[in-house]
C-alpha cells in the first residue's frame, strides 16, 4: 500500500524564519507548505493527508496555542510541533498536554527538527490507522441491536452467560443466541478479540449489579 | 436956577452913574462885595444930593419937614455901606465895632421916624431964604431942636472912631499900598465924619443958620474910595492877564508833569488837609485798577486801602512830615487794589502849603508802583536766605583768601564747619593749618599749594579737630584767581562737613569686609575701588594689588572683551540683578586658574558717581555637588533601565532568537543542498544572502539592547519622537505578543523635533509601555489594547500612552511619580520617579489621567527644540 508523501505545514509570522525553515525542509526532501499567520492556515482547505504542523507560538492576532485549540475543535489529526523563540516550562507542558508532538526552541537544529517531524509523521500515521480501525469497529457496532449492545457490554466485562441472563432478566439460552450474533456482527472469533476491540472503541463494560 | 442946584444935580447924576457901574461890576463878579458896597455908597450919595436939592427947592415947611425926616435913609445907607466897605477893603476893622455902629444908626433911624419931625428937630416953624455966595438963595429952616439929637451925633462919632481904628490898623501893616489906602480912604472918611458932625451940630442946634448942604463933604471919600477901587480893578485886570499867561504856563507844566509822571509811571496825589479831600492822578486810579477819577476822593478812603501792617509806619512818616520835622517823607507800603490784590508802592510826599502858624494845609506827593521790584527783591532775599540756610544745613562753609594781604575771610558757616564760633577764626593761613588734623595736614597743605601753582580747581578731603576734640571729615574745593601777570591773588572755595558720609562709608566698608561673600566695588571706569578679604582669598590677590586695577584682570581672557561691553552697558542702566543669567561664569585667579562663580550686581549711587558692588560666590563646591547629583541621577536611570530590561529579557531573547533561528535553518539547508552534490550555487548564494540579512538583524537587536544598557553620558540631539515610539514598540514586540497585548499607534505627522537624549526618552517610553501592559494583566486578552499617540500642543510635543486596565485611583494620580510608590505587586516604585526626573531634565512635564471609558493614560510633553540655525 503506497501512501501519499506527507507534507510539513509551517506557520510563523517571521518571514525570514519561515523562508529558512522552508529551505531546510525542502532540502531534507520534504513537502513543505508555509503560512505567515495562523489565520492564513485556517483559511486553507482542511488537511486530509499525512503531515505535521510546525507552529510558532508568539504571533500577533491568533497565536500558536490558540491555533492548536482551534484545530482540536475541528478534530484535526494533524500532529503539531511547537517552535518558540522563548518558551517556558508551563507553556510547553500545556502544549504537550494538548497533544503537541514536540516543543522546540529556536534556533532549532535541523536533526532535532527533522526527527520531530518524522516522529510526528509516525504519530500521525498511527493516529490515522487507529482512527480507521475505530471507524471499522464503530461501523460493526452500528449493526448491533440495542439488546446485543447490552450483551456486548456484559461480555466485555467478562461475565458468564448465566450472570448476564440474570441481570438482563432473561434466560441463558437467549443470551447465548445474542452472544453468537454479537461475535458474528463484530467479526471476531474469540472473546479476547472482542475485548480488545471494545477497548479500542472505549466501549464501557457494563457495571456489575451484584 | 442957581449954581448950587446945577452942581447938586451934576453930583447926583455922577453918583448914580458910579453906582450903576460898580453895581454892574459886582453883578458880574459876585465875590467882589467891595463893588456892591461902593455902588450902595454912591447911590446913597446920589439920594442924599437929591434930598438936599429938594430941600433947597422946598416951597413949604411941610415939604421941608418931610424931606428932613426921610433924608436919614440915605444917611443910613451911607454909614452902613462905608463901614462894611472899610471892613472888606481894608481887611481890618473890628466886627463888633462895625455892628455896633450900624445897630446904633438903626436905632437913630427908629427914633427919627418916631419923632414928630425928625431926630434933629421937634418942630420946623418957618423957612427963611438965605442968600449964598454967587447970588444963589436957599431956604433955611427955623426949628425947635430935638433933645434926642445927640444920639445922632454919637453915632457919627462912633462911625468916625471905627473908621479911624480900621485906618490905623491898616496903616500899621505898613506898605505903600496900605498906607496910601489908609490915608486916602480913611482920611477922607474921617474928615467927612468930623466935618459932617460939626456942621450938623452947628446947624441943628441952631448955633449957625446954615442950609442943609453937606453933599460936598461926602465927595471926598467917594472919590478916594472910587480911586482906590478903580486902581484895584485895573490891577486886577493886569493880574488877570498875568494869571492867564501863568495859567497857560501852568497848564503846560501840568501837562509836562503828567507826561513825566506817566512816563515814570508815577502817580500824583494832592491832599487838601483842611477838608480831607485828595486828588489822585489818573495813574493812581489806574494802579488801583479803577476807572480814572473813580471812587477815591478823600484821605480817609485812601488810607483805608493801605495794608494794616504798613499803616503804622506810613502814619509815623506822615506825621513827621506834617509836623515839619522832615522836609519830605518816603516810605514803601502796600495798598489794596480794587480787585483785592496787594500792590507795593513807594510813596513820597511833602507839605506844600502851610498857614501862618505853620500848620500844614496841603501835601502833595508821588507814588510809584514797585511791586515788581519788591518781588524781585523778595526773590533775591529769599534765594539768599535759601543759600544761607542750605549752607547752614549742609554745613557748607565758604572762604575768601586774599593772598597778597594774607587775610582769609571765613563765613560763619565755614567757622561752624571747623567747630569755631562766629568770628572765631584768626583769618590766617597758619591758623587754618593748625585746625587740620596733623595726619592730614601735609596732604591738605599740598592740595592748597597745588592750586596755587597750577591754578586748577582742586578737591581734597581731610580731617579737622574741633576745639571740643571731636574729629570731623571735610571735603574742600578751591580755586585760585590770578592777576594779569598770572600771579595768584585770591583763592576762594568751599568746605563741606562730610563726616556723616565718611562714617556711612566706613560702616559700608566694614559691612563689605565682614560679608561672607567676596565683594568687589568697581567704579564707572571699570577700576576696582575696594575688595574684601574674601575676594582676596578667592582670587589670590592682595587688596593693594587690585585696587585701581581694571576689573577685567579677574576675568578669563576669552571673556574679557565681552565683559567690557556688558559692563558699560550695565552702567548705563544699572539695577540690582544677577550677572550673566543662564550662563556659567568663571573668574580668573592670580595663578591663571579659573573658578566657577555666581555674581550678584548692585549699583551704589555716590557723590563720585555710580559704583557697582559685585558680590561673588565661589560655586566650585556647588558645581561638584551638582555634578555628583547628576551622576547619581544618571546611575539611577541606568540601573532602572537594567532592571526594566531584566523584565523584558524573555521577549528580548525571542527577538534575538528569531534571526538566529532563520540563520541556523538557512545554514543547515545550505549544507543539505551542498550535501546533495548538485552544484546549486544560485540557491546557496541566496541562502547566504539571507543569512547575512538575519545576522545583521540579530546584531541590530543586540545593538539596541546595548544602547539601553550602556552607561553613557547624556547627549542632547534633535530627535523625532515618532521614531523613538516605533523603536520602543519594535523592542517590545515580543513582549507585547507574549502578553497578548495589541498595540496601536496614532502618530502625528510633521512633528517638530525635540531636543533630548535618545536613550533616556526610550527608557521613559519603555517604562510607560511596560506599565501599561502590566496594568492589563488581569484583563481578558481581547481587551488588552495599548494605544500610543503623539501630538503637538502649545509648542510641546506630547506623547500619550493609554492602556485598558483598571485605571489609577484619583488620589494616586500624583503620587505614582514619587519614588517608592508603586501600585504593582512586585514593583519597587522607581520607574515613574525616574521617568519624571528624566522628563524634567528635558524641561518637560509628565502626568497621568484616567480615561473616560477604562484604563489610564500617562502623558509626557517636551518643548519643541528651537530651529537649528537659531
Amino acid at each position: 500500500m503506497s501512501e501519499p508523501e506527507p507534507t510539513v505545514f509551517v506557520v510563523d509570522d517571521d518571514p525570514s524564519v519561515l523562508k529558512g525553515l522552508r529551505r531546510l525542509l525542502v532540502a531534507a526532501g520534504l513537502n513543505v507548505e508555509t503560512f505567515g499567520s495562523p489565520q492564513e492556515f485556517l483559511e486553507r482547505p482542511e488537511v486530509t493527508g499525512l503531515g505535521c504542523l510546525v507552529l510558532d507560538v508568539a504571533m500577533p492576532g491568533l497565536n500558536g496555542m490558540e491555533l492548536q485549540e482551534a484545530l482540536d475543535a475541528r478534530g484535526s489529526l494533524l500532529p503539531i510541533i511547537f517552535l518558540t523563540g522563548h518558551g517556558d516550562i508551563p507553556m510547553s507542558v500545556r502544549a504537550i498536554k494538548r497533544g503537541a508532538v514536540d516543543f522546540l526552541t529556536k534556533p532549532v537544529d535541523d536533526e532535532d527538527l527533522l526527527a520531530a517531524i518524522r516522529n510526528a509523521f509516525d504519530k500521525g500515521r498511527a493516529l490515522r490507522q487507529a482512527r480507521a480501525e475505530m471507524a471499522d469497529i464503530e461501523r460493526r457496532m452500528a449493526t448491533l441491536t440495542p439488546r446485543e449492545r447490552e450483551v456486548l457490554a456484559h461480555m466485555v466485562s467478562g461475565r458468564l452467560n448465566k450472570q448476564i441472563a440474570a441481570d438482563l432478566g432473561t434466560v441463558e439460552k437467549t443470551i447465548k443466541v445474542h452472544r453468537a450474533r454479537v461475535m458474528e456482527k463484530m467479526q471476531v472469533r474469540s472473546l479476547a478479540e472482542l475485548v480488545r476491540l471494545a477497548e479500542r472503541a472505549r466501549i464501557k463494560s457494563a457495571p456489575s449489579k451484584s | 436956577m442957581n449954581w448950587v442946584i446945577v452942581l447938586w444935580l451934576m453930583i447926583a447924576s455922577a453918583c448914580l452913574t458910579l453906582a450903576f457901574i460898580h453895581l454892574l461890576i459886582w453883578f458880574k463878579q459876585r465875590a467882589q462885595y467891595a463893588h456892591l458896597l461902593y455902588g450902595a455908597f454912591a447911590l446913597g450919595v446920589a439920594c442924599f444930593a437929591a434930598f438936599e436939592l429938594l430941600m433947597m427947592r422946598a416951597e413949604s415947611v411941610e415939604q421941608f419937614r418931610l424931606l428932613q425926616r426921610w433924608i436919614h435913609v440915605p444917611i443910613f445907607i451911607l454909614i452902613v455901606s462905608s463901614v462894611w466897605f472899610v471892613r472888606i477893603f481894608f481887611g481890618t476893622g473890628r466886627l463888633w465895632f462895625a455892628v455896633a455902629v450900624i445897630g446904633l444908626r438903626l436905632l437913630v433911624l427908629v427914633v427919627n421916624f418916631s419923632s414928630a419931625t425928625s431926630i434933629n428937630y421937634l418942630e420946623i416953624t418957618a423957612l427963611r431964604p438965605v442968600e449964598l455966595w454967587g447970588g444963589a438963595t436957599v431956604p433955611v429952616a427955623e426949628t425947635v431942636v430935638n433933645p434926642w439929637g445927640w444920639v445922632g451925633g454919637l453915632t457919627l462919632l462912633l462911625w468916625g472912631v471905627f473908621v479911624a481904628d480900621a485906618t490905623l490898623l491898616l496903616w500899621a501893616r505898613g506898605g505903600p499900598d496900605n498906607r496910601r489906602r489908609a490915608g486916602l480912604v480913611g482920611g477922607s472918611l474921617i474928615f467927612l465924619v468930623v466935618a459932617g458932625a460939626v456942621q450938623s451940630q452947628l446947624m441943628h442946634q441952631g448955633i449957625v443958620k446954615l442950609p442943609h448942604l453937606m453933599t460936598w463933604l461926602i465927595l471926598g471919600p467917594l472919590l478916594a474910595m472910587g480911586y482906590e477901587l478903580g486902581s484895584d480893578v485895573f490891577r486886577a485886570a493886569q493880574l488877570a492877564r498875568k494869571v492867564q499867561a501863568g495859567e497857560a504856563q501852568l497848564q503846560m507844566n501840568a501837562e509836562r508833569l503828567r507826561l513825566a509822571l506817566t512816563g515814570a509811571r508815577l502817580a500824583l496825589w494832592d491832599w487838601d488837609i483842611a477838608n480831607g479831600e485828595v486828588y489822585l492822578s489818573d495813574r493812581w486810579q489806574e494802579m488801583l485798577g479803577g476807572a480814572p477819577q473813580a471812587a477815591i476822593t478823600t484821605f480817609a478812603e485812601l488810607a483805608g486801602l493801605v495794608h494794616s501792617d504798613d499803616f503804622p509806619v506810613l502814619r509815623r512818616h506822615l506825621r513827621e512830615a506834617l509836623k515839619g520835622a522832615v522836609p519830605a517823607y518816603e516810605v514803601d507800603h502796600r495798598v489794596r487794589t480794587l480787585s483785592g490784590d496787594w500792590l507795593w508802592i513807594h510813596s513820597r510826599g511833602e507839605v506844600v502849603v502851610r498857614d501862618s502858624s505853620g500848620r500844614a494845609l496841603r501835601m502833595t506827593g508821588v507814588n510809584e508802583d514797585i511791586t515788581g521790584r519788591k518781588q524781585a527783591e523778595d526773590a533775591l532775599r529769599r534765594s539768599e536766605e535759601r543759600l544761607r540756610l542750605s549752607q547752614q544745613v549742609a554745613r557748607v562753609g565758604t572762604f575768601d583768601w586774599d593772598i597778597a594781604t594774607g587775610v582769609n575771610v571765613w563765613t560763619p558757616e565755614m567757622e561752624a564747619v571747623y567747630g569755631l564760633p562766629p568770628g572765631g577764626f584768626a583769618k590766617t593761613r597758619s591758623a587754618w593749618e593748625s585746625l587740620v588734623h596733623p595726619d592730614d595736614r601735609a596732604r591738605a597743605v599740598q592740595k592748597v599749594n597745588v592750586t596755587l601753582q597750577t591754578g586748577q580747581r582742586v578737591e581734597g578731603e581731610w580731617r579737622v579737630i574741633w576745639p571740643d576734640g571731636s574729629i570731623h571729615w571735610l571735603s574742600g574745593r578751591f580755586q585760585v584767581f590770578k592777576d594779569e601777570a598770572g600771579k595768584p591773588v585770591r583763592m576762594t572755595g568751599v568746605n563741606i562737613d562730610i563726616t556723616d558720609r565718611k562714617q556711612a562709608e566706613e560702616r559700608f566698608r566694614l559691612v563689605v569686609e565682614a560679608s561672607p561673600n567676596a565683594m568687589i566695588i568697581v567704579n564707572g571706569k571699570g577700576e576696582i575701588v575696594l575688595l574684601n578679604p574674601q575676594a582676596e582669598k578667592i582670587f589670590g590677590y592682595a587688596q593693594d594689588e587690585l585696587v585701581n586695577c581694571s576689573i577685567e584682570v579677574l576675568i578669563p581672557e576669552r571673556f574679557r572683551a565681552a565683559h567690557r561691553d556688558d559692563r558699560s552697558e550695565y552702567f548705563r542702566s544699572a539695577s540690582g540683578r544677577m550677572m550673566g543669567a543662564g550662563r556659567d561664569l568663571y573668574a580668573r585667579r592670580r595663578d591663571g586658574s579659573e573658578v566657577p562663580v555666581e555674581i550678584g550686581l548692585a549699583p551704589i549711587a555716590t557723590p563720585e558717581g555710580t559704583l557697582i558692588l559685585a558680590s561673588i560666590i565661589d560655586i566650585t563646591e556647588r558645581r561638584q555637588i551638582e555634578s555628583e547629583a547628576a551622576a547619581a541621577h544618571d546611575e539611577l536611570a541606568h540601573l532602572s533601565r537594567v532592571a526594566m530590561l531584566g523584565e523584558l529579557s524573555g521577549s528580548l531573547a525571542h527577538e534575538l532568537n528569531q534571526p538566529l533561528a532563520a540563520i541556523l535553518s538557512n545554514a543547515q539547508a545550505a549544507q543539505r543542498v551542498l550535501g546533495h552534490g548538485t552544484e546549486n550555487v544560485a540557491e546557496v548564494r541566496e541562502i547566504l544572502k539571507d543569512i547575512v540579512e538575519d545576522d545583521k538583524r540579530a546584531g541590530e537587536v543586540i545593538r539596541r539592547l546595548r544602547v539601553l544598557l550602556k552607561k553613557e553620558d547624556v547627549e542632547l540631539h534633535s530627535l523625532d519622537i515618532n521614531e523613538i515610539v516605533l523603536d520602543v514598540l519594535r523592542l517590545m514586540r515580543s513582549d507585547l505578543l507574549n502578553r497578548i497585548v495589541t498595540a496601536s499607534t496614532g502618530l502625528a505627522s510633521d512633528l517638530p523635533a525635540v531636543r533630548g537624549d535618545r536613550i533616556q526618552l526610550q527608557q521613559v517610553l519603555l517604562n510607560l509601555v511596560i506599565n501599561a501592559c502590566d496594568a492589563m494583566i488581569g484583563s481578558p486578552a481581547r481587551d488588552r489594547q495599548l494605544d500610543v499617540r503623539t501630538l503637538l500642543v502649545d509648542g510641546h510635543v506630547e506623547v500619550c500612552v493609554a492602556d485598558h486596565g483598571k485605571g489609577i485611583p484619583p488620589e494616586d494620580l500624583e503620587r505614582i511619580f514619587q519614588p517608592f510608590v508603586t501600585t504593582k505587586l512586585h514593583g519597587i516604585g522607581l520607574g515613574l520617579a525616574v521617568c519624571r526626573t528624566i522628563v524634567n531634565a528635558h524641561a518637560g512635564r509628565i502626568w497621568a489621567t484616567n480615561n473616560g471609558t477604562r484604563g489610564a493614560t500617562v502623558h509626557f510633553a517636551l518643548p519643541v527644540s528651537p530651529p537649528r540655525n537659531a
